[in-house]
């Protein structure tokens, strides 16, 4: 009870032997090829340990009470010592003590020493009111070193540290120089493109000075590339020289920027335990000092992505990928329902950078909206970049002729290959249906620019076409005249038109068969003039003329009933027709012969008014006998 | 009363526009950008039975600045039925469906092979194809001439011209079923009453065939199988 030692926060216990970080032997990752440090394959190399951030860094702290091992300062005020053996090029201990203090205080100063540098290495405070500041002190030269005394200041007080001396002496014959910890960039062999994540891991090797126990952070970069850090390192095995050493490897994504040589380099925040600090060949005798290294250099070549071979839908996949099959929420919807397509892109590469690929603009099927990504890291160590990226549509069908999903242009571009690679987005069968109820579509409105900008370049638009400058012919209906009256009326003219012609060609062809109606028609019709004028004449009192035109009459009448001319009929041949009608025949005669007594002369006392009523008679028996 | 009938039908006649002043005046108030009352104008010559493809063209861009598009889009497609092959109209009629989400409607072959001329020119043509071909080789017979060998030719080729018309013809009597949903949206329902049940909306500018009639209400049939009943006043032919 009179000893009791607690620690309130330890990272590494001051002169105690510090644990392998290595542990048990399992077989090791693959590595990429082409790295610079090859690890071992034949033996079974370490399980690597992964390798948490640890708490914030505080100084390491260790109150001891009552400790008989304890230097303190016998004048009661504080003292400095350096603790074991000091030789050029090692680190050796100095130790500045401070009592009669109740809390922390700052780690002082030391002054400069030309030819030696210090290091912190951590404070301790006893339950009797010490507290010791320890240091790393490396010299780089043989003899008498001199560290001034100076006075220390904190909490209000100021302590007096006095004057400390050290003798260095020369590094033994045969004996190795001062190793730190080896650091490198360790990333594919190869040339690389611009935009590409490269996976690659930063080492820190042991060398029998010094190990390396934690990485603290990346202080700062270089080259135009883009660093990203993971949280966590592991410790592997490497080979060095042939020989195998342990290691942290601290794994590093490096995106360069601008094509062309670059070099990449880094320093790097890394707790480091430095053994045999007390000179005496014990690698026990160890101190943990936390220590800023400035990673080498590494020259990569960085090309353009090729213009030449790009396929449609690149967003900037660049890695090596793999697209698994497309899913749709519902094969059956409504026209005007929304369906979710949801497409996830597999593999290592920018994962983190690639855009979704763009839907066609000028869909006249399925309205579209923005989609969204969900990106998932398989956490596997073995493959640092191996992720899925989710890509989601939301589509709603605009017509019911839609059959399937819109295809979507998808490529992504292989960094080892050198080519690009088409990997197209299939439609999926959707079967759409009508609305029970439509909601009606509005005028379209103008579309978020944001959306409308992503969507690229835009499609020529329909706009609306200028006026027209004339009028044009008028017309008083719209309706085509094949159901109007006056177009079915006109219809009815051809029809009459070849019907009357037929008629007519029918009647011409009958009068041609009948020649007799003919001559019956012009005997009618000679006898009904002849008759006129023999009206005329009986109206005059010529008896001359009257007795010539009803000769003339009386043949034309009677020419039908005979196959003779009618000039040609003879006075017998007439009266042979009247032969039945005695009246009729009376007056033919009795015309006929005072008709040729007046030719030769002869004035009869023939009274024309007085034969008019038998010639018309005469004239009616003969055509109703024609 | 008579003579005051008579003065009054005068004065009516006396003011009454003629088409092309209305057309004037309406193109003018456009150029003015009062669209209101350049629609006016063309709708006046519309209700007057005046129709022209410029009328009505013009009258489909008032229509659309005026927000109705739905009587813009039925403007367009009587100009483009007398004059089928203005681009302008056409292109307008793509604009306002492109811009309204209308679906395009689907025409069946004979209707589509109709549009390439206007309706009164496939009747022009089947009517003298017909007719002239008939003549050609009636005529000759009934003339009593000799059929000579060209006269069957040529009346071979006006009988084919005939042929080719039939199924224009047979489109164009399909076409005179469509019609434009004129009202923003325009409901479809169950019965052709007012408490009819809607069953649908179709939104202004939507083509429908027009299946009977009864009473103020037409059947209608758009797109997608998508029927009901739809009043007169919210649905016009286009072939009015």
């Amino acid at each position: 009870m009179k000893r009791i030692l607690f620690n309130l926060i330890a990272v590494a216990p001051i002169f105690a032997q510090q644990p392998p970080i290595a542990s048990d032997p399992v077989p090791q990752p693959p590595l990429p090829p082409g790295i610079q440090l090859q690890l071992p394959q034949a033996n079974p190399a370490p399980r690597n340990e992964i390798i948490r951030p640890p708490a914030p860094v505080m100084p390491r702290v260790q109150i001891q009470r009552d400790d008989p091992t304890f230097p303190v300062p016998a004048n009661g005020g504080a003292s400095a010592s350096f603790e074991g053996v000091a030789r050029v090029g090692r680190p050796i201990q100095f130790r500045v003590t401070v009592i009669g203090v109740t809390r922390f205080l700052d780690t002082p100063q030391i002054p400069e020493v030309e030819g030696m540098t210090f290091q912190a290495a951590g404070r301790t405070m006893t339950g009797g009111g010490a507290m010791v500041f320890n240091f790393i002190a490396i010299p780089s030269r043989a003899g008498t070193f001199v560290v001034p005394g100076f006075d220390y200041a904190s909490g209000g007080r100021v302590f007096p540290i006095p004057q400390t001396r050290l003798e260095v002496a020369e590094a033994q014959p045969g004996e190795a120089r001062y190793q730190p910890v080896i650091s490198s960039i360790e990333m594919p062999k190869r040339d690389f493109f611009v935009g590409e994540t490269i996976p690659a891991r930063i080492l820190f090797i042991e060398t029998p000075d010094e190990s390396p126990t934690y990485v603290q952070h990346v202080a700062k970069t270089s080259g135009t590339v883009v660093f990203r850090v993971e949280n966590m390192h592991r410790t592997v095995e490497v080979e060095v020289n042939g020989a195998k050493r342990r290691a942290i490897a601290k794994p590093v994504q490096i995106t360069p920027l601008k094509e062309g040589a670059t070099e990449v380099n880094c320093q790097v925040i890394v707790h480091v335990q430095k053994r045999d600090v007390s000179g005496m060949g014990n690698p026990g005798f160890a101190m943990q000092v936390q220590s800023t290294i400035d990673v080498p250099s590494t020259l990569i070549k960085v090309l353009p992505l090729p213009t030449v071979g790009r396929l449609p839908g690149f967003t900037g996949a660049i890695g090596q990928f793999a697209l698994s099959a497309p899913k749709v929420s519902a094969n059956e919807v409504e026209m005007g329902e929304p369906i979710i397509l949801t497409i996830a892109l597999t593999g290592e590469g920018n994962l983190s950078g690639v855009y979704a690929p763009e839907l066609p603009a000028d869909n006249a099927d399925w309205q579209t909206f923005k989609p969204t990504t969900d990106l998932t890291a398989a956490n596997d160590e073995s493959a640092p970049l191996l992720a899925t990226k989710t890509f989601t549509y939301t589509l709603i069908p605009k017509r019911v002729t839609a059959r399937g999903t819109p295809v979507i242009p998808f490529s992504y571009f292989d960094p080892v290959k050198g080519k690009y690679v088409d990997i197209t987005v299939p439609p999926q069968p959707v079967k759409v249906n009508a609305p029970a109820v439509a909601e009606p579509a509005a005028v379209a409105e103008e579309k978020p620019k944001e959306e409308e900008e992503l969507k690229g370049p835009k499609p020529i638009e329909p706009a609306l076409t200028g006026l027209a400058e004339t009028s044009g012919m008028w017309t008083h209906s719209l309706r085509p005249a094949l159901w109007s009256r006056w177009f079915l009326a006109a219809q009815l003219f051809p029809i009459a038109f070849i019907t009357v012609l037929w008629l007519w060609r029918r009647r011409c062809e009958h009068l041609a068969a009948n020649p007799q109606i003919m001559r019956r028609r012009k005997a009618r019709v000679a006898a009904r003039a002849a008759l006129g004028e023999a009206r005329t004449a009986a109206r005059r009192g010529d008896s001359g003329a009257f007795l010539a035109a009803s000769t003339r009459a009386i043949r034309e009448a009677a020419a039908p009933l005979d196959t003779a001319q009618a000039d040609s009929l003879t006075q017998e041949e007439v009266l042979n027709i009247l032969r039945n009608d005695e009246r009729a025949s009376k007056t033919a005669k009795a015309i006929f012969e005072h008709g040729e007594a007046h030719r030769y002369g002869a004035n009869g006392t023939l009274k024309p008014d007085a034969l008019m009523s038998d010639l018309e008679h005469t004239l009616a028996r003969l055509s109703a006998k024609a | 009363m008579k003579t005051l009938l008579l003065f009054l039908f005068a004065c009516t006649a006396a003011f009454a526009e003629a088409p092309d002043d209305r057309f004037d005046k309406a193109s003018r108030a456009m150029s003015d950008s009062d669209y209101g009352e350049a629609a006016f104008q063309l709708r006046e010559l519309v209700a007057d039975g005046e129709f022209s493809h410029g009328s009505l063209h013009n009258l489909g861009n008032a229509e659309w600045k005026v927000a109705r598009p739905g009587h813009a889009i039925l403007a367009w497609e009587r100009a483009a039925l007398i004059n089928p092959h203005d681009t302008n109209t056409a292109a307008n009629l793509a604009f306002a469906r492109h811009k309204a989400e209308l679906p395009i409607p689907t025409l069946a072959w004979h209707e589509s092979y109709s549009t390439w001329l206007s309706p009164n020119v496939w009747l022009a043509a089947a009517s003298l194809g017909f007719w002239g071909g008939v003549l050609l080789l009636v005529l000759p017979r009934l003339l009593g001439a000799r059929r000579a060998d060209w006269h069957q030719g040529i009346a071979a080729l006006m009988l084919t011209a005939f042929l080719l018309t039939i199924p224009a013809l047979f489109g164009l009597n399909r076409r005179g079923n469509l019609g434009i949903a004129l009202e923003e949206p325009t409901a479809l329902r169950l019965t052709p009453t007012r408490e009819g049940e809607e069953l649908v909306k179709l939104p202004a500018g939507e083509a429908a065939r027009v299946e009977k009639e009864r009473g103020n209400y037409l059947y209608v049939r758009a797109e997608g199988d998508r029927a009901g009943w739809v009043r007169r006043e919210e649905f016009s032919r286009v072939w009015k």
